[in-house]
């Protein structure tokens, strides 16, 4: 379980972010800001999203201070707050996806123009962030063709430099899982941004 | 070791997960293999890419935004406790109680990331909601967020993260794209005019031209210009056109830019090219926010 002193920092602090503390939503914003940012820009895989649910994370954090337990640690709480909201996006997502596919072709020639359609027609979508180099695009790649479980893993670990233990409380899966689920990351990314020779084991 | 064991540790091994002993063990198995070696190699690169990816630098925006949609939701809150009748403390619990269950009712429409609040109307305007087809009318109040389209018959005023005011002119027709990170508006009809401090608002146009300001005053619009494409034949561009009043902006077309100092105006012009011009009279409906 946590540290004495570290448990008595983090109450005090939600303390203080409870009472609307402004210093304290600071310190809380700072402290987390580069590992989740780059969490959930891995996982959701589009920098502007991922900037506003960053921010959602944090109007979530005001709202349910409350169910805050002293003994629980404050950064895996507060990116479980986030792996939900990301979650909940990306299955949005999907049955987006899916009911416009459904709805495609519906024309009823009233008046209401599609104006996200005439948009896309002007060209020049903003989209998202372009990645630059060509090696960090393959990595990307790579990363988001990743079942679910293996890239949260890989991005909370690597990315975001949480342990085992930490990721296990995040995703609600035994250490050793989550530990398997990393490592055969790993080994899935090495085969995908391997050279076309192929360095399969071929065993002994 | 074997290689059906070995090719099982080489990712702990990258990860620099294994104990003195196994790692011992695995590496007396792969001084002896190549093909787990290969495996291993692939896998010590595959982390080594993970690990120089582009890193997250910190933004003072991105900061800043939490903080205040932080502060907002905190205010909310307390409002809805005021809004309870005079308590005993027990009352007050149960009030406090009675918020949090109106929130999460209300979750679908609080979760959303916040956006540019309407400050005032004069005339009517009307919202077409992202992810509707129907277009509604806009009050004092009301919120837009990412995917929102505004049509202006009206002048309206928006005001956003880090003291950012904008005013919609009539007959204006403007989608706000991003709020986070910065907000990006893109313009199609009509004009804006922006006070930004602190933060950064960028706006596109029409087809090309994207403005960025970062601290000053600005007026952007949509503009018909006489440009030339690749024929070098004259043709009518649609095309994005401002005047800065305090400040600077960076006005860049698809194959250049120009920073536009206070007092300046610019266009984009020609194919993507921006240049120092009188792009016309500048709105006579502008009030200063």
């Amino acid at each position: 379980m946590k540290d004495e002193s570290v448990e008595r920092e983090e109450a005090d602090l939600v303390r203080r972010c409870a009472r609307g503390e402004e210093a304290a939503y600071r310190e809380l914003v700072v402290r987390l800001e580069k590992p989740l940012v780059a969490f959930i820009r891995r996982y959701v895989g589009e920098a502007s999203l991922a900037e506003d649910l960053f921010q959602e994370t944090f109007v979530r954090v005001v709202r349910t201070l409350g169910d805050f337990r002293p003994e629980a640690s404050l950064t895996t709480w507060i990116f479980t707050i986030a792996r939900n909201l990301c979650l909940d996006h990306l299955k949005a997502k999907k049955r987006h996806r899916e009911v416009s596919m459904d709805a495609g072709g519906e024309s009823k020639g009233g008046r209401v123009i599609d104006f996200r359609e005439a948009l896309r027609s002007l060209g020049g979508e903003p989209g998202p962030l372009a990645e630059g180099r060509e090696e960090e695009a393959r990595l990307h790649a790579a990363i988001a063709a990743m079942t679910g479980p293996k890239r949260e893993a890989l991005v909370l670990r690597v990315f975001s430099g949480l342990s085992y233990a930490e990721i296990a409380r995040i995703t609600d899966a035994p250490v050793g899982t989550v530990k398997f689920r990393v490592h055969e990351a790993v080994q899935e990314l090495a085969r995908r941004l391997a050279p076309a020779e192929g360095n399969e084991a071929t065993g002994t | 070791m074997k290689c059906h064991d070995a090719v099982k540790r080489t990712a702990a091994r990258a990860l620099d997960d294994l104990d003195v002993e196994e790692r011992r063990e695995l590496e007396g198995h792969l001084e002896t293999c190549a093909a787990c070696r290969g495996v291993a190699e692939n896998e010590r690169r595959a982390v080594e890419a993970l690990k120089s990816a582009a890193p997250v630098e910190s933004s003072a925006s991105r900061r800043d935004l939490a903080i205040s949609a932080m502060a907002a939701a905190h205010r909310e809150l307390a409002e809805r406790a005021v809004l309870a009748p005079t308590p005993s403390r027990r009352r007050w619990i149960a009030a406090s109680l009675a918020a949090a269950l109106l929130v999460a009712l209300a979750v679908p429409f609080l979760l959303r990331s916040p956006g540019l609040r309407v400050e005032r109307l004069d005339g009517s305007a009307s919202v077409q909601r992202a992810g509707e087809k129907e277009q509604a009318p806009l009050a004092a109040g009301d919120v837009l967020r990412p995917g929102d389209l505004l049509t202006t018959s009206g002048v309206v005023r928006l005001h956003g993260p880090n003291h950012l005011s904008i005013e919609v002119n009539k007959d204006s027709i403007v989608t706000v794209d991003r709020i986070g990170g910065g907000p990006l508006l893109r313009l199609m009809q009509g004009a804006i005019y922006g006070h930004v401090r602190g933060g950064e608002l960028t706006v596109l146009g029409p087809s090309d031209g994207r403005l960025t300001v970062r601290e000053g005053s600005f007026e952007a619009r949509v503009a018909v210009v006489l440009g030339y494409g690749s024929g070098q034949e004259a043709e009518k561009k649609v095309t994005l056109a401002v005047q800065v009043d305090r400040g600077s902006a960076l006005l860049e077309g698809a194959s250049g830019s120009r920073k536009v100092e206070s007092g300046q105006a610019a266009i984009v012009t020609g194919p993507g090219h921006v240049v120092a011009e009188d792009p016309g009279p500048f709105a006579p409906w502008r009030k200063h926010p």
